[in-house]
């Protein structure tokens, strides 16, 4: 495994918190109007929610998620830390992925809703507004645990990554003697 | 050298954290209580895919999709010019 150097980790580093705070950001703002709309009657405000509730979605989540999640994972394969190796990279890996697939899927409902100009009934397009609360509301826990988890860096080793540095101690012990 | 090689041929991996045994339950949990809500009918999320599109398609008797209030002959109409993944008729 080839370590990145200072420089470009430093760069990684930076794009990666970027990114991953600026999807934070973005779902505050897209809950931020779903909360505002759910108790309104106005079918006009309701549906131009549901269109900005698109453009976000579409131009500011999904974009900061992806490219959180490559830089994340760019970062692991580069640095000492692993993809497998520690318990808090494979915790921050896994719930980042899920999120990005539940994001991914939810996306397809938020551009249903935001396409159905034609709804006379504001009621079918609130009932939507409660499920993208729960969408994002969870959504919002597993990146808050997720930056936990990367700031704290709780120690731990899985036995992969144990295995993978005791054969690299061997082989500098080995180099010692010889 | 040699002390390092001791402990390198007799030690066995870490005990698991009890954090990642606490967080590990909560996530399994939190996904076995969302799969038995939505499996039940309890929990609306929506639903997800082209399925979600298909005009026949329900999740439960008291909550009337939009396609029920849609009136046909408008169902192309879009002021938004994306379009994702075909899933508009």
């Amino acid at each position: 495994m080839t370590l990145m150097k200072p420089p470009l980790r430093r760069f990684m580093l930076t794009a990666h918190i970027t990114f991953s705070v600026g999807w934070i950001g973005a779902v505050v703002a897209f809950l931020a109007l779903v909360v505002a709309t759910m108790s309104s009657q106005d079918t006009q405000r309701v549906r131009a929610a549901w269109v900005t509730m698109e453009v976000i979605g579409w131009f500011a989540i999904v974009p900061l998620a992806l490219a959180s999640l490559f830089t994340g994972i760019v970062m692991s394969l580069g640095t000492k830390w692993g993809l497998f190796r520690y318990y808090w990279v494979l915790f921050s890996l896994g719930l980042t992925s899920l999120a990005v697939a539940v994001l991914l899927g939810n996306m397809q409902t938020v551009s249903f809703f935001a396409n159905e100009m034609n709804a006379t009934n504001v009621d079918s397009l609130q009932n939507g507004l409660k499920s993208e609360l729960i969408h994002g509301g969870l959504g919002l826990v597993v990146l808050l645990i997720v930056q936990v988890l990367n700031v704290y860096k709780p120690q731990g080793m899985t036995p992969y990554g144990w295995r993978k540095q005791r054969n690299q101690s061997r082989a500098l012990a080995a180099a010692d003697v010889t | 050298v040699s002390q390092t090689h001791i402990d390198l041929n007799t030690g066995s991996p870490p005990a698991t954290p009890r954090w990642v045994k606490v967080l590990g339950m909560i996530v399994i949990g939190v996904i076995i209580i969302v799969a038995i809500g939505v499996l039940s009918g309890h929990l609306n999320l929506g639903e997800h895919g082209p399925g979600r599109h298909m005009p026949s398609s329900h999740t439960s008797d008291d909550a009337p999709s939009v396609e029920q209030e849609v009136q046909p002959e408008g169902a192309g109409d879009h002021t938004m010019t994306m379009e994702h993944g075909g899933e508009h008729p």
